[in-house]
């Protein structure tokens, strides 16, 4: 299929733990509007590399480098996470971090809060600036919310949700943050079948709606091959291969590295 | 805020502050100081929770933030010909021998300058967590109280600084406390604080959403600052005299108790903490007399038994009521209206709720 425009690029980025390292010279070409996987098996170094990108961890080597529709390409290696986020990289969390305590409703406002210009003084105060900024994201988060069928449930704690829908609200703050590109830490874990042909839907769907690109580290097959345009494997911290869908599930050393080598051949 | 809300707020503060009237009219001034303690306790009681209760970060620094409120107050309003009796050992530092600030701005002063060290400490200390953090505050705390100590000529040290001109006035203090609760009422009910309450969520999650954690730590931790110098310059006034010692670090656990009491995280959990730990502290003073009852002297009860008994309250309610008496939730017109209407169903509904 024909390539579009680069949005995210890593450049031999690697990280050690000490002597560990988990990601070595790792080199990423995600281009815009695309949905895009990253496989491996456990302890690959996955979620490791969607850390160096979103700024919990600087790459001990290595650059990130993020270009916005529209702009110059730009370093983002070693900012911090809150800053990363607001240039438009929203991510989820592998093992889902809402805000427990807090409404469906107040998790969607929080992410809305970082495009916010009034100071402190003027959001107390409630000024009419503020008051207009606080409307304008009120409206947004019902839009939102109202899409995924969770404005109904919008006053009870986040915790007290059925996973299933926990998992969606956590891609719905994501998406309050306005973002570009939209990393995924295996949405689809825990799901049943019929819940992750539902979220393939789901994805596709804002992936369309949003004008995103996709970046998502899942372990159910099934999903990963319907809906990637293009396919990262990662073993032992190290790409052993990338390629279309196809081009994946026929590579010799992506079948070997998730079943082992056969030492009878 | 719908309309009807707002009035009944407007209602509720002509209500308390007619109380507060008819307090300062009619009761003595044993009560009123009581009622005065309340509500510089809620003040200092509501600025900690902001940083231990909604933004999460759990500080013990407020009696050195108290601290320096009380001494500009202190230091600055003193009638100047009054000075030179206070400070009799060491003569008063001439760069502010002849400068008197009336009490408001004297109170607005000490909170800017509690804020402007409350941003010197927490740009290194507010990158720990936790425990660490509890650690760090508590010894910029006392380091605040050693300074001035040592600072005679400005703070007259050890032998702290009498003759402040008291106000025992409950409409002013009143006031004074209900522009500070409306005001963080307002901000907890603003972006930023919906972004403070993420941090105490969880702060990963919270970064990864666009909230800069430093940015907005600093900024609880600095408010926090502020109101409690406001509310240490009012109990300095209260008091008449401030001295090092008022301002030990065990002063702060006065006010963790209240907000633990009260609940981290409940602006109105604040006063009614504060209520309860001052007035029960006043009250309780009726175990530290020796009780004699048929003829017999129960020799027990003696001076400081009433601490005894408060702990026992304490850690009664730490056990079995961990969330204290309103946890994160508040009081509000809504509930308070659907109290009125009925009063059984209302917590027959909630109850189910809880449950459910």
């Amino acid at each position: 299929m024909a390539k579009t425009q680069t949005v995210l690029k890593t450049d031999t980025m690697t990280m050690r733990f000490g002597g560990v390292t988990a990601v070595f010279q790792l080199n990423l070409d995600i281009r815009e509007h695309q949905i895009v996987a990253l496989i491996g098996p456990n302890g690959a170094g996955k979620t490791t590399a969607f850390n160096m990108i979103t700024g919990v961890y600087t790459p001990t080597e290595g650059d990130v480098i993020y270009t916005a529709p529209g702009a110059d390409p730009v370093k983002i290696t070693g900012k911090r996470p809150s800053d990363i986020a607001k240039m438009g990289i929203a991510r989820t969390f592998q093992n889902i971090r809402l805000f427990k305590d807090l409404s469906v409703y107040e998790n969607v406002m929080i992410a809305k809060h970082l495009h916010l210009k009034s100071n402190f003084l003027s959001a107390t105060l409630h000024l009419p600036w503020y008051n207009k900024e606080q409307r304008a994201m009120e409206a947004d988060v019902e839009k939102l919310l109202r899409s995924v069928d969770l404005w109904e449930l919008r006053h009870e704690k986040a915790s007290s949700l059925p996973y299933g829908k926990q998992r969606r609200l956590e891609i719905v703050r994501a998406l309050a943050t306005n973002p570009k590109i939209l990393l995924l830490d295996e949405p689809a874990a825990g799901m049943n079948p019929k819940e992750t042909e539902e979220l393939t839907e789901f994805i596709r769907q804002i992936r369309d709606e949003y004008k995103l690109t996709i970046f998502m580290i899942e372990h159910h097959m099934d999903l990963v091959m319907e809906i990637s345009d293009w396919i990262y494997v990662l073993d032992f911290g190290m790409l052993i291969a990338e390629g279309t869908p196809a081009e994946i599930q026929n590579n010799n050393r992506v079948i070997e590295a998730y079943l082992g080598v056969d030492e009878d051949a | 805020m719908s309309k009807r809300n707002m009035i009944l707020t407007v209602v509720g503060l002509i209500v308390l502050f007619a109380g507060a009237c008819y307090a300062q009219f009619e009761l003595d001034s044993y009560l009123r100081r009581i009622i005065n303690l309340c509500l510089i306790y809620a003040i200092i009681g509501l600025s900690m929770n902001l940083t231990n209760g909604f933004a999460g970060q759990f500080s013990l620094g407020q009696a050195g933030f108290m601290a320096l409120g009380a001494y500009v107050v202190g230091v600055f309003t003193v009638p100047v010909e009054l000075r030179a009796n206070v400070f009799y050992a060491v003569p008063m530092n001439p760069l502010i021998a002849d400068i008197q600030l009336p009490l408001w701005l004297a109170l607005i002063v000490g909170g800017l300058l509690a804020a402007l060290v409350a941003f010197l400490i927490g740009t290194p200390v507010l990158r720990l967590r936790g425990d660490y953090l509890a650690i760090a505050t508590l010894g910029f705390s006392e380091i605040i109280r050693i300074v001035i100590t040592n600072a005679q000529s400005f703070t007259n040290g050890a032998l702290g600084i009498k003759d402040i001109p008291t106000i025992n006035d409950v409409r002013y203090i009143f006031l004074v406390t209900a522009i500070i609760f409306l005001f963080i009422t307002c901000l907890i009910n603003s972006s930023y604080g919906r972004a403070f309450k993420a941090i105490r969520e969880d702060e990963i999650a919270a970064e990864a959403m666009g909230v800069g954690l430093f940015r907005h730590k600093c900024m609880a931790f600095m408010l926090s600052a502020f109101f409690a110098g406001i509310g240490g310059g009012l109990y300095a006034t209260l008091l008449g005299t401030v001295d090092p010692k008022n301002f030990l670090f065990t002063l702060t656990y006065n006010f963790l108790l209240i907000i633990v009491l009260g609940g981290m995280g409940s602006i109105t959990g604040s006063m009614l903490g504060s209520i309860i730990v001052t007035a029960g502290l006043e009250y309780l003073r009726i175990f530290d007399e020796p009780w004699e009852i048929f003829g017999t002297v129960i020799p027990l009860f003696r001076p400081g038994f009433r601490m005894v008994i408060f702990s026992l309250l304490l850690m009664i309610c730490v056990l079995f009521w961990r969330k204290g008496i309103m946890g994160t939730e508040e009081f509000t017109w809504d509930k308070f209206v659907a109290f009125c209407k009925n009063p059984f169903k209302y917590f027959t509904r909630k109850g189910a709720k809880n449950h459910g």
